[in-house]
């Protein structure tokens, strides 16, 4: 189905026309700037998807993205709550196991529907599922 | 599905790096986007979503915000760490043992009582171990996972605490399974949220009475613990056994009762024990609801003082061992309504899991199943003679025609008439026991809409009854038929449902003081109609009593009854009235101005006609005609008093935008849909306060006259004495013998409101009217408290109390 509906948002990679001089010159400027078209229409190849959400107190947070906006505030739904354990928990374990690689698991829970402001955004991740030899379905 | 879109997918897009090592199948690939959407999101116009074409507003309005604590139930404060200190294979002594026992049956006893178990047992941080990682099997349900080094296993007390909590845990399970597999309101009556953790479904019951046993055992050998603890701790684990026991959903209704009473007897020693724990305050946190799958912040932990834990859980035990009478009681639906109905009237109030316990049993096959189904038996005792030949049981033995253009012999008829009706009752029969075992407030919202069902169910009664009549008619056993039968027993239950309505508003004080009079006045209305059927089935089925000269004035009423409270008695007051009539005019309501017709003092004499027919039903008739028209008195005097006392307050006193007339259209409003008893009418609320044509002030009160006095007090006699009379035919003629002594209880409590009532009234009269008038009542202020602890339980009947202003 997701592909399907990905269908529609596979993003226009042409030169855009009708850039204005400013926007040329911002580019120019900055060549990670975007215009309005071509922010939208890479911002909406991952509508749908599965992003990973670092916020800033470390947490991670693993869901669908259904909308984001000039100010970085992503929501996404079905999500998990991933949550690192504890230096003490680390120490713990491995004191207990006596092997120094032994495996800590992270904390995890569902959340469900959730909105991420801008402002505690760290890091995006976008979490990808391929067969072998299947092409990315997203211009990265 | 992904096969046919691989070839679609692959278009000719840049392969982005990271991509272009082969991964093995469905490896997640993750890729680091954060510069370019942060770029993307940046190229964005103010206020310019990119969103999926699906989601709206509406759904986002729905999502927790990260990072707001009031939102974000991950949100940790600076220095806040997620993880609890305290370790549950910490040993304990047997003193913190107790501790720990008794802080988590207050724990239970709050859930029962409404919280969620987030705040409650789920703080046990040795419950969530045993849950949480969910255990394949109960051995694996240890304070530990995995391995554990030999100095750090589990010692006895632990052991034995382990036990405790896995019976905990299980009692919790069969308690969501009985609440949720009746109607409850979740979050009103109970919260039944697990939070996606396995209360051990799939284990049976005797494994955690096994664990019980096995430390039971231990406890009892071990030579180390001090014999006062060791005997606080066993009993403990054994009512903690039984408790398990008595909550199993699987068991047989006759091992019901076994359970119960040896737990309340032993509630008095675990109370008396409670000192030696000492609690571990630390083996409890808010922060494991940071865990638990929901999307609320960490609430605080629902403190419940260890007495009043066994206050309820004293009361749950009484509840239920209460319930289970209802096997034992008369199989009959009027004992089985009885008991409901007294059930969930109890004082205080039944928790949700004993009003689900006894709606188990209600609507288990062994009480529904019965050769005559309970609705037929429930008009029977109504409408229709003892052994009436119009339900003789041998119209079933008829074949039907084998040609079938010929008619049904009328036998079978008449079998099948009876049948459709009975199926057409079934479901708002349902509705009514379903309604019955809701909690306080809700049957009372509930019941409207039962009324309702029966309204329909009313109108399909009269064509039953016009297809009986006809039958019966060409039987020749037109005689053994009642005018209307079905609908008269349709109409009698639901009347007895609005009188239940309106008593459990008072109840629950919804009513305000200026609303009262005419609520107490429909109650009147409504409890004369029922007074009048039940003459009607009375007459039917016991037989006319000698005929008096009065008899032949009023007629036999005829259906669709309408309420003639406007209609002044035609009897003289001096000649004696039978009981039927009498009924019709305890209090006369002017229509106009017309000041009030003398209030028919002879009641008070007629003498109740004693019956001989001293069948069942004849007993339960009469006594439903007694108990009706002691009603319909009480609340004609009451809607008196307290329209009086409107009018001594003065006019519009109680707010300057509203009228009594539009609050009663407001409270009118889910009976004006009925087809009777009528309610649109304006009169109804005009004849209720109108005393003896617009008077309105005190000075007009003072002059108001003997009669409304006298007629008061002659109800509230009129009153008394119908209940006497019940009373004495006892809770058997009520077909309450299943709830003697709630019902014993009911009918003293009645009596007392009227002796109160009638106190009142003399004291008003006598200032307001008799000799003590002259000394300058200025004005009188009116006090409507429910008491608490009265001796006697009278529900929704409330008398003023009256403080006078000189």
């Amino acid at each position: 189905m997701h592909m399907h509906q990905h269908q529609h948002h596979v993003p226009n990679i042409g030169p855009p026309f009708g850039k204005s001089i400013k926007n040329m010159a911002e580019v120019a400027a900055n060549p990670k700037a975007m215009d309005n078209e071509q922010a939208t229409s890479y911002l909406n190849q991952f509508i749908g998807r599965n992003l990973r959400i670092h916020a800033s107190d470390g947490r991670v947070f693993g869901g669908q993205l259904k909308c984001t906006d000039k100010d970085r505030n992503v929501i996404l739904a079905l999500t998990h709550e991933y949550r690192a354990p504890s230096a003490e928990m680390i120490k713990k374990t491995i004191e207990e196991s006596g092997n120094p690689k032994a495996v800590v698991t992270w904390n995890s829970r569902f959340v469900g529907l959730v909105v991420i402001p801008g402002a505690h955004v760290r890091k995006i991740e976008f979490e990808e599922n391929l067969m072998p030899g299947q092409k990315s379905s997203v211009t990265l | 599905m992904w096969l046919t879109n691989v070839p679609a997918s692959t278009t000719d897009h840049q392969r982005p790096p990271t991509h272009s090592t082969s991964a093995p199948a469905m490896e997640p690939k993750i890729i680091d986007i954060t510069e370019k959407f942060t770029a993307a999101c940046n190229g964005l116009d103010v206020g310019q979503l990119v969103k999926d074409a699906v989601f709206t507003l509406y759904e986002s309005i729905g999502a927790v915000e990260i990072m707001d604590p009031k939102m974000d139930s991950g949100f940790l404060q600076p220095g806040e760490s997620l993880e609890d200190d305290y370790d549950p294979l910490t040993r304990i002594s047997p003193e913190e043992l107790i501790g720990i026992m008794d802080q988590l049956l207050c724990y239970e006893m709050a859930w029962h009582t409404g919280y969620p178990l987030s705040q409650t047992l789920f703080t046990s941080i040795h419950i969530d171990r045993l849950l949480w990682p969910e255990a394949k099997v109960l051995e694996q349900a240890q304070f530990y996972r995995g391995e554990v080094e030999e100095s750090r296993r589990p010692d006895l007390l632990l052991e034995a605490l382990r036990a405790y909590c896995l019976a905990v845990v299980k009692s919790c399970d069969y308690v969501i399974a009985k609440i949720t597999s009746r109607d409850y309101f979740e979050e009103e009556d109970f919260c039944s949220q697990t939070y996606n953790r396995v209360l051990f479904v799939q284990i049976p019951t005797d494994v955690f009475a096994r664990e019980l046993d096995a430390v039971i055992e231990a406890v009892e050998e071990s030579t180390e613990i001090d014999k006062t603890l060791q005997s606080a701790i066993i009993l403990r684990l054994n009512v903690r056994k039984t408790l398990l026991l008595a909550l199993d959903i699987d068991l047989p209704l006759p091992y019901l009762a076994m359970y119960w009473l040896p737990i309340l007897n032993s509630l008095t020693t675990i109370e008396e024990t409670h000192l030696l724990g000492k609690p571990v305050p630390s083996a409890f946190s808010t922060k494991i609801q940071r865990r638990l799958a929901s999307t609320v912040p960490p609430r605080p932990i629902a403190e419940v003082a260890f007495k009043d834990a066994m206050k309820t859980f004293r009361q749950l035990c009484t509840d239920c061992q209460e319930a289970t009478r209802f096997i034992q009681i008369p199989k009959d639906p009027i004992e089985y309504q009885s008991f409901l109905w007294t059930f969930a009237t109890r004082n205080p109030p039944p928790l949700p899991y004993s009003r689900s316990y006894l709606g188990t049993i209600a609507f288990s096959p062994e009480i529904l199943q019965s050769n005559v189904p309970l609705t037929l038996i429930d008009i029977e005792s109504f409408v229709f003679k003892s052994e009436s030949k119009v339900l003789d049981p041998s119209h079933r033995a008829l074949s039907p025609p084998l040609n079938p253009r010929l008619p049904y012999p009328l036998g079978l008829q008449l079998v099948n008439v009876i049948d459709t009706f009975l199926d057409r009752v079934n479901p708002a029969y349902t509705e009514l026991w379903i309604t019955l075992c809701q909690n306080r407030c809700r049957i009372r919202r509930m019941l409207i809409h039962v009324i309702a069902a029966w309204d329909i169910l009313q109108k399909e009664a009269e064509t039953a009854d016009a297809e009986l009549a006809t039958i019966c008619q060409a039987m020749g056993i037109a005689h053994e038929l009642m005018d209307k039968p079905l609908t008269t027993w349709v109409y009698i239950r639901k009347l007895w449902m609005l009188e239940k309505v309106i008593l459990l508003g008072f109840d629950q004080t919804i009513y305000r003081l200026d609303e009262m009079s005419f609520m107490y006045y429909f109650l009147y209305m409504v409890a004369e109609q029922r007074a009048r059927l039940l003459a009607q089935c009375k007459q039917h089925v016991i037989g006319t009593p000698p005929p008096s000269p009065q008899r032949s004035q009023s007629p036999a009423l005829s259906l669709p009854l309408r309420p003639t409270p406007s209609q002044p008695s035609s009897q003289s007051p001096t000649q004696p009235v039978s009981e039927e009539d009498s009924t019709l005019s305890v209090i006369n309501f002017p229509p106009t101005s017309v000041p009030p017709p003398n209030f028919t003092a002879s009641i008070i004499d007629s003498t109740s006609h004693i019956e001989l027919d001293d069948s069942e039903n004849a007993a339960f008739l009469r006594n439903s005609h007694r108990i009706a028209t002691g009603t319909l008195a009480l609340a004609a005097a009451l809607s008196r008093l307290y329209t009086i006392l409107l009018y001594l307050r003065g006019p519009n006193k109680i707010s300057p935008l509203s009228t009594s007339y539009l609050r009663y259209e407001a409270r009118m409003k889910p009976f004006h849909a009925l087809s009777s008893p009528p309610t649109s009418s304006p009169s109804v609320f005009e004849n209720s306060q109108n005393l003896a044509g617009g008077v309105s002030l005190l000075q007009k009160a003072q002059g108001l006259g003997n009669d409304v006095w006298t007629e008061m007090q002659d109800a509230t006699m009129v009153a008394m004495q119908r209940l006497n009379d019940a009373t004495e035919e006892a809770a058997k003629g009520s077909k309450a013998e299943g709830v003697k002594d709630a019902w014993d209880a009911e009918m003293k409590g009645l009596t007392e409101t009227c002796m109160i009532f009638d106190e009142i009234a003399a004291e008003m009269r006598g200032r307001l009217y008799g000799e003590e008038s002259g000394e300058g009542v200025k004005g009188i202020k009116v006090l409507i408290e429910k008491e608490d602890g009265k001796d006697y339980d009278c529900l929704g009947w409330i008398t003023p109390g009256l403080k006078w202003e000189m």
